[in-house]
């Protein structure tokens, strides 16, 4: 769809990250030490921490990718949802306390507690910084890919203007300037997602009075002008037809005899088209309609009015939607055509698993397609609590209570969120506004469909979700470059001011990497890296962490064999996979050599299993033990 | 590095319901599109019960270990 920029919309973005960088200003102050920079001191409040934590947590993926991913699959989204918060249960009531106790600054601190291993520190520092970047790619392409239909700039100034500003909240305060950077992020976010869901509610639903998704019979479609005979679109399957204004009509054809309207964007040497005419908003173009509506109301009514939260759910169990499915079509002279046909699904159907090409899987009958969602679902719930990103956050609270109370409150909001998606993204699928091209408008779209000051203020809030995560995901990976790699591995010996210093240095280090890497996978999609970030986070990190916990003989070498072999294998796995055949390298997805796509279900218990063969191998002598435990 | 043995109780519960809830997703399918409540489907009613178990169990947690 063509966007129409918003000043509005810009000057709202505008305000916000001024604020932003004011406070973090602000607060630079007086964050000058290195305890203060990577761990805000250890001074926030536990509320504060615990919103912050949904403000890191929740980022662009999470809000526009799972709005978008319900308005069109329905439950699919969802899944996630319950994935990400469930992930929360093992970072509460496994890894939170004892982190909290062992370390300092990173990760790697508590992993090493016990042993004081240059390995440890190098390989929990590899996997930070691997994990980081990861996460990293999908965080700035999506903030490009936003830029242009929500402010009007291009990609590459969008990626650039959220790595500058991102740096300047990283290196001006660190971690306290994250902090309240994800505070308010965190709570705007949940805010606006409940008002949106009340005017939802407020708003019901309602049956339109045209509908694309009706068919017609082939004699009304040759009412409307001259029908096309071309190649590139057989008759047996499509109808075309000359519109007076030049553009063409296409149908396709129903085994009933009758036909239905499609969209097409054709692009290629001429320019991208849209129903044979360029696209654009002005005489002799043309433009996608709005997609997403109702079809039919349980009772036969075209409105339902007001609707309470479970009345809301229920009347969309019963009611039929309209939904649209893609096709890509090679056509003469190299165009490529994309073919959105719309049908009617039944509200039932799509609040059923499987609907969706991620989740495709647990609809069929083969035992491996199921093991790739099990595999996601697991690599979800084991992944939250391996994310250094996340890690770092409880070294910024006093003690093992504010541990716990702060993970609470993050939970709370982050569960509220997670309910509240549902309802937007079910509410865009049925609001009339949706771009049929593009999932990821699906919440700003269903926010303009509203009012267009709440659209500019969604818009903002979709970028400062970009700038909350990101800067935490930079602090991370400069914790793990200055005190574990710098520090600890090649034995540096830094003042506490030379370590924020070299902090600030290698943030914006980071920041530049973040911001070629957006640049540069602008056209990869984008939507399924974090669930890749997520399983390597799983399958690196877990195990060790866990085992160190619950079993006396891990060693150091069990730890560093697992951390690397569970990243390697994931890593391996994941380019291996058909989606990265598909996605990323464009080769056909049935020559991967892995049998499904995500690796967590296999590389997660390797990582164990690795862990305790070595640990096995290289267990200490009796005397050392001895020698140990009376040390 | 001890964990109060009442969060591992806690984790072990949420655990089994997760791993419920993947099974009946995965291999019986058709018990998802049932209505046993409210007239809403259990995979929505299972997928918010989930999310409202994190926070119970988490909110129980505060009580239980001080």
């Amino acid at each position: 769809m063509v966007y129409v920029t918003s000043p509005l919309a810009v000057g709202v973005f505008l305000a916000f990250v001024l604020g932003v960088l004011a406070l973090s200003w602000w607060l630079g102050r007086g964050a000058t030490s290195a305890s203060g920079y990577y761990a805000a001191h250890g001074q926030i409040h536990w509320f504060v921490n615990g919103i912050a934590f949904a403000g890191d947590y929740l980022s662009a993926a999470s809000f526009l990718g799972i709005c978008g991913m319900i308005a069109f699959y329905g439950y699919d989204g969802f899944l996630y949802s319950i994935g990400y918060l469930a992930g929360w249960i093992v970072a509460l009531f496994v890894v939170a306390e004892p982190l909290k106790r062992m370390g300092k600054f990173t990760f790697a601190d508590a992993l090493d507690a016990r042993f004081q291993s240059r390995g440890i520190k190098l390989a929990a520092a590899i996997s930070t910084l691997v994990v980081s970047l990861f996460y990293l790619i999908p965080q700035m392409v999506g903030a490009g890919v936003l830029i242009k239909p929500l402010l009007g700039f291009s990609h590459a100034s969008g990626v650039l203007m959220v790595g500058i500003v991102v740096t300047i909240i990283v290196v001006t305060a660190g971690m306290v300037s994250t902090t309240w950077v994800q505070f308010i992020k965190g709570g705007l976010l949940v805010a606006f997602c409940l008002l949106l869901t009340v005017m939802i509610l407020r708003r019901g639903f309602e049956v339109p009075t045209t509908l694309p998704v009706t068919p017609v019979s082939v004699a009304e479609v040759e009412r409307q002008g001259p029908t096309i005979v071309d190649p590139d679109w057989p008759a047996a399957t499509w109808l075309q037809v000359q519109l007076p204004g030049g553009a063409v009509h296409t149908y396709r054809r129903l085994p009933d005899g009758r036909a239905r309207l499609t969209q097409v964007v054709t692009t290629g040497p001429d320019g991208t088209r849209v129903d044979g005419v360029p696209q654009g908003l002005g005489d002799g173009q043309h433009d996608l309609t709005p997609i997403g509506a109702v079809t039919a109301l349980p009772g036969g009514v075209t409105r339902t009015g007001p609707l309470g939260p479970m009345a809301f759910l229920r009347t969309f169990n019963e009611a039929t939607i309209e939904t649209w499915t893609s096709e890509r079509r090679e056509l003469s002279g190299g165009r490529i055509a994309t073919v959105y046909t719309p049908r009617t699904q039944t509200g039932a159907d799509l609040l059923q698993p499987g609907a969706s090409p991620t989740f495709r899987g647990v609809r069929s009958s083969a035992l491996f397609d199921k093991l790739d969602f099990l595999s996601l679902m697991l690599a979800l719930f084991a992944g939250t609590a391996s994310l250094p990103h996340i890690l770092i956050r409880y070294y910024t609270v006093k003690d093992v209570m504010a541990v716990r109370k702060s993970t609470v409150t993050g939970i709370g909001a982050i569960g509220l969120f997670y309910v509240l998606t549902l309802y937007l993204g079910l509410g865009a699928m049925t609001s009339g506004a949706l771009d049929v091209t593009n999932t990821n408008m699906a919440a700003p779209l269903l926010a303009r469909s509203f009012s267009e000051p709440l659209f500019a203020v969604i818009s903002a809030i979709a970028f400062t979700t970009v700038l909350g995560t990101v800067s935490g995901l930079i602090l991370a990976a400069s914790g793990a470059v200055v005190h574990d790699l710098l520090t600890h591995v090649v034995g540096m010996d830094l003042t506490d001011d030379a370590k924020v210093r070299a902090g600030k240095i290698v943030a914006v280090g980071v920041g530049i990497v973040a911001m070629l890497l957006g640049v540069a996978f602008e056209k990869l999609n984008v939507s399924f890296l974090v669930g890749w970030a997520f399983n390597v986070a799983a399958s690196a990190n877990l195990p060790s962490l866990v085992m160190l916990l619950f079993w006396k003989r891990t060693t150091k070498e069990g730890i560093v064999a697992a951390i690397l072999v569970g990243m390697a294998s994931s890593l391996g796995w994941i380019l291996c996979s058909a989606q990265a055949f598909k996605d990323v390298y464009g080769w056909p997805p049935e020559t991967a050599p892995v049998p499904f796509s995500q690796p967590g279900i296999v590389t997660i218990p390797l990582g164990f299993l690795v862990l305790v063969a070595v640990s096995l191998m290289t267990r200490p002598s009796e005397r050392q033990m001895a020698s140990a435990s009376g040390s | 590095m001890r964990i109060p043995r009442v969060a591992l109780w806690l984790f072990a519960l949420y655990l089994l319901v997760y791993v419920g809830f993947m099974a009946v997703a995965a291999f019986a399918p058709g018990l998802m599109a049932t209505t046993p409540l409210a007239g809403l489907p259990l995979s929505l009613l299972y997928g918010l019960l989930l999310i409202a178990l994190a926070f119970v169990l988490a909110a129980l947690y505060l009580r239980l270990a001080r």
